[in-house]
Parts: structure tokens; sequence; C-alpha cells
């Protein structure tokens, strides 16, 4: 059912926008990818990514759906603290940086975080990380298909499944051609459009409302939304700080960049992305508290940022929203569909199925697999079974149970197998259950907690005495020559 | 939390009048809530199309004395959020002068009932812990690998 009758672009503008920056991210696409024929430049932009590039690509991948979309959905529903929480999503960048210097230390040739996995637990704790890390990939992959659809709907009223299947064409069809290359350049680009968008839509809806506005229609229209003490909302600030921690922790989006950055990168560019990050969200949060004094109906709670945007900046605003939203999605789901290839090759495909595969078929399976995944996305999301955030907060369950086997993995000998195993598959029961018992703000929160309270059980009843070594060792020599 | 009733304050456009019942010629409209008790202070109503421009009207009244027009327009679909606890009633009129103003939908009934908030603080404290350990754990781990 289409719940929105009051777009505020008309359908035709809105297929001219889209057509233009599909050509441009296609063409640039094919323009930086031209070169990429070798496995290492194509998955991993020949591991010389340097400091101005690295953030601009960890920040603008981190705004995704989540930031321009989800933010202020969560605002809407949870109010003040619904708007903070979010942007301690920062946390896990910032958390991440010491993290990303160590495991380029340690693992100079690695390519996923399937394989520190692999080298660090065994190989069914690696079974167990990826099903946990695909099942994670592809529910990102689908809320970020479904914001697209969303998006489009709500500013142009063109349909959800034009609007969604435009998007995964688009990004499939520029990371096939450019690889990781082509991810990091539009990302840069996307990174500049993101920015500067969300700051004047914040300046032109205080200018226009007031703050003094905003905050008495908010007080008499949603009072909870202005309650510090909200109950829901304060059970979701740790739970987003978990969801975000686990999300960039386990992720081979994360942990593909960390070994694609040059040496001596990836802290600072990490820590930098964390710090620009942060006001992202409660700037754009900050709009969707604006739907009381604007009288503004939301059909939809996912809806709610590029509607208010749309009516505070008129015609224009919307034009700009539908760009910078487009950049956001385009700069995340890019990102991840080279991310979870690589992970997919190289944990699956290489390890699983072709262990002798050359460096030509694994290349060629890359792209074979960004299609697949692109239609696996498209066939998930046509049904829109849910809103962006509670399919988001859904794999918090999972993701928050691989913080602690990741973190003690990195940087404690005696981190066991047994441990992390049980942390996961308990941590992700646990995540489960309170998610369908109490609600998605808590699913993260849960599963971080039984997690580790596993990984330190393990240390105590049947400690390792892991050898770092042995983390360097990530492609056996039969492979290596291969590739 | 649970003790507060916030009342609904009435509207200026408000009825102040019980609309008539729905007759056989009036045509029903669906009007639904994806949640019946909304814990987490929101939820979505939605409703189905029909002929006649509609308004959706809220009321803490079962019997709609408070009654309030929160829309009119041609969505089918409105998300509620920051509502004190308490019980409220929807249905949806046709829009127009005509008083009182055809009903054209069910009543539905949404109980607003927050999380206690011991459960919340319980929650809060568990995240908080979790991630004081996990930053002493990265803090530990790198202090250590530098020495």
């Amino acid at each position: 059912m289409n719940a929105v009758n009051s777009a505020i672009l008309d359908a035709s503008t809105g297929w001219l926008v889209l057509a233009g920056f599909s050509v441009l991210w296609i063409f640039l696409g094919w323009y930086w990818g031209r070169n990429s024929d070798e496995l290492d430049d194509y998955v991993l932009a020949g591991r010389r990514v340097g400091m101005a590039l690295g953030t601009a690509t960890a920040m603008a991948t981190w705004v995704t759906s989540n930031t321009t979309m989800a933010a202020p959905q969560i605002a809407l529903q949870m109010g003040v603290w619904g708007m903070l929480g979010y942007s301690l999503g920062a946390v896990g960048l910032l958390m991440f940086a010491p993290l990303a210097a160590r495991i380029r230390r340690l693992m100079p040739g690695g390519y996923t975080s399937g394989d520190f996995v692999r080298l660090r637990y065994g190989k069914t704790a690696w079974r167990v990380f990826l099903l946990i890390s695909l099942c994670y990939s592809l529910g990102w992959l689908v809320s970020m298909g479904m914001a697209g659809g969303v998006l489009i709907n709500a500013l142009t009223g063109i349909p959800y499944h034009y609007g969604m299947t435009v998007i995964l064409v688009i990004c499939v069809g520029y990371t096939l051609l450019g690889g990781f290359r082509a991810v990091i350049g539009t990302d840069f680009i996307q990174a500049l459009l993101i920015l500067s968008g969300l700051l004047l839509i914040a300046f032109l809806a205080i200018d226009k409302v007031g703050i003094d506005a905003i905050h008495a229609a908010a007080l008499e229209e949603r009072p909870e939304l202005m309650n510090l003490l909200m109950p829901a909302a304060i059970m979701f600030l740790f739970n987003n700080l978990l969801f975000g921690v686990g999300e960039i922790f386990h992720s081979n989006v994360w942990w593909s960049r960390a070994f694609s950055f040059r040496e001596g990168v990836g802290k600072k560019a990490y820590l930098l992305a964390g710090v620009l990050w942060a006001p992202i969200p409660i700037v754009a949060g900050f709009v969707a508290l604006a739907v009381p004094a604007l009288d503004l109906n939301v059909p939809a709670a996912d809806m709610v940022g590029p509607m208010v945007a749309a009516k505070v900046l008129g015609t224009t605003g919307a034009v700009l929203v539908l760009i910078m939203v487009f950049s956001a999605l385009s700069s995340s789901l890019d990102s991840l569909l080279a991310a979870t290839s690589i992970l997919v090759v190289e944990d699956i495909y290489r390890r699983h199925l072709k262990p002798d595969a050359s460096s030509a078929q694994l290349r060629r399976a890359t792209g074979w697999i960004i299609v697949g995944l692109g239609v696996l996305t498209w066939l998930l999301c046509a049904p829109r079974i849910t809103t962006l955030a509670e399919l988001l907060y859904f794999t918090g369950a999972f993701v928050a149970s691989t913080i602690w086997p990741i973190a003690a993995g990195l940087f404690l000998r005696n981190a066991s197998t047994m441990g992390a195993i049980a942390g996961m598959v308990l941590g992700s029961a646990a995540g489960l259950y309170s998610y369908f018992a109490i609600g998605f703000y808590v699913a993260a929160l849960v599963g971080a907690a039984v997690s580790l309270v596993c990984v330190v059980l393990g240390m105590l009843l049947q400690p390792a005495n892991f050898e770092w070594v042995n983390l360097s060792e990530s492609r056996p020599e039969k492979e290596g020559q291969a590739a | 939390m649970g003790g507060l009733r916030h009342i609904i304050v009435v509207g200026a456009i408000a009825t102040g009048v019980l609309a008539g019942p729905i007759t056989s010629a009036q045509p029903i409209i669906s009007l639904e809530s994806d949640t019946p008790v909304a814990t987490a202070g929101y939820y979505q109503l939605r409703w189905g199309s029909g002929e006649v421009a509609t308004r959706l009207v809220e009321a803490t009244d079962p019997q709609f004395a408070d009654a309030r027009v929160i829309y009119a327009g041609p969505d089918t679909a409105r998300l509620m959020s920051g509502k004190p606890d308490g019980d409220y009633y929807y249905r949806l009129e046709a829009a127009g002068d005509v008083t009182p103003a055809p009903v054209l939908s069910e009543t539905l009934k949404v109980t607003v009932e927050h999380h206690p908030l011991p459960r919340a603080l319980t929650f809060f404290a568990v995240g908080a812990a979790v991630f004081a350990a996990t930053l002493g754990l990265i803090l530990v781990g790198g202090r250590n690998e530098r020495s």
C-alpha cells in the first residue's frame, strides 16, 4: 500500500535527478576501475589508501541509511535521547581505531575479518562467525535498498519498487566496474555532498521554523519526546552504542579498509572519521523534532527525514535531499557490496569450494558475487516487511555478540575458542530473544552482555595461549603462488 | 510513569457531538494500529482509502467527548509518538462541514504503557558496564602492546 499521497516533487523531476547521478557514478566507477585487473587492486585498492581518502571513506560509509533516515526515525520515535543516542554510533569508529592499527600490523597480507577468526579461533568459530557476518551484511544491504525505495517514494511519489531497483542497479553497476577503487573514490565525493546537504538543511530548518517553536510544539503534541526519562529511549542509548561497535568490529566493510590503508593511516583515519561523524546524526535527527511545529503528517517513521527537509526547503530542497540521501545510500551500498563479495570469495568460494583458484578466477568470481548479492537484496527488499530501524536492529542481536570474541581475540592470548563460539551463539540467541520479548532497542545490548560473560568464562575455564605470529599466515603457500 | 494519565486537550476543531451510528449506506474504512499496546511509546495507524475525503480523529474518551482532528489529507497512515501513558481512541470521519461528521470507521483503541523506569535503568546500567569493560580491554591491550 502506498501511504504517501503528498510527495513534493513530481515523478519526472525525480527520474531526471536519478538518471543524472546514475550516469555520474557509473562513469566514475568505470574511470577509477579501468586499470584494476589484479585481485589486490580490485578488492583492496592496492593496499595504498592514504589519510584523506581513508577518512572520507570511513565517514561516508558510516553515514548511511542509518544516519540520514533511521536517525530522524529514532528521534521521532524516542525523542531527544534517541537523537543523541544515535550519535554514540561514532564510538564504534573511535574504538576501532586502535584495532585497525593492530590488524594491519598482525595481518599485513590479510583479506577479510573471516581470515582473522579462522586463524585465531579455528574453523568452527569461523563458520559461526561467517553465518553472523553474512546475515548482518544481507540485513544492512536490504535496509539500504529499502531506504532507497522509501526515500524516492516519499520525495517524488515514484513507487517504492522502482526507486529501490534503481538504487540497487546503479550501485551494483559501478561497484562491478570499478571495484574498491571506485568505492573509495565515489565515497569521497559522496561524503562532501552529504555533509554540505545536512548542514544546509539543519540551518534552514532552524532559520525557518525556529528552535523555540520546535520545542514548544513538540512539548504540546508529543511531550514524551522531550522527556529525558523516557524508558525506551534510556534502554536504547547503550544498545545503539554497542550495536555500532559490533557492526564495525566484526564487519568486513571495516576490516577491508584496515587492510587497504597504508601502514600508519588506519588509526588516525578511524579516529578522525569518528569525530567528524558524531554530530551528523544529531543534525539529521534534529529535523524530525520539527514535525509537530510543521504540522506534518508522517505516514511511516522511516520517511520523516526526507519529508521534513522537503517541507522546509520546498522543491529545490527536495531535489537537494534526493541527491544527498542518494549519495549516502550509494556510499554504503557500494562499500558493503565490495566488502561482502570479497568475504564470500575469500571465505566461502576459495576456502570451501576452490582452494586452488587463480587470481584471475577470484577476480571474476568477485564480479559474479557482486551481481548475485544485488539480485538477492532486491528479492528481499521487494516485500518491504518491516521498517528500516527495526530491520537494522534485528541484526544488532547478531553483531553485538561478536564484540568480545573479536576484541579479546586481538588483544588477549588467553581468549579461547570455546568462549568465542559460546559468546557468538548464546549472545545471538539471547539478543534475538530480547528483540522479540522486549523490543529492537535492547537486542544488541543483551547480545553483547551475554557474549562478554561467555568469553570471560572461556578464558577462566579453558584459557588458550595463542601465538600472534600465527595470524600473519593468512594465505597458505599454495594459494599465495596461485594468486 | 504508570500513574500518569495525561488528558488530551480538546482541540478547537473537535465537534463535541457524537456522530450518529454507522448506517449500511455509509462506507466503512478499515483503521488499524501496528500494535494494541505501545510499550515504546510509538505506533503506526493505517487506514484504507475511500471515495470520500477523510480525517483522523483522536480522543482519550471512548465516547469521543474530547475528540480532536489530528490529520486531514490524502495520506493513509500516521506515525504516533511521544504519547504519555494512557488509552487513546481513534476513528475516521468524513471531512467537510457537516455536523456531526459521518463516522467512516470502527473505533480503534491503542494503549500507551511505557516500560517501567527501573527496568529501563537496569538495561542502561548493563549497557554501561559492557561498554566500560570493552573500552578497558582495548586501552589495556593497546598499552601492553606498546610496552
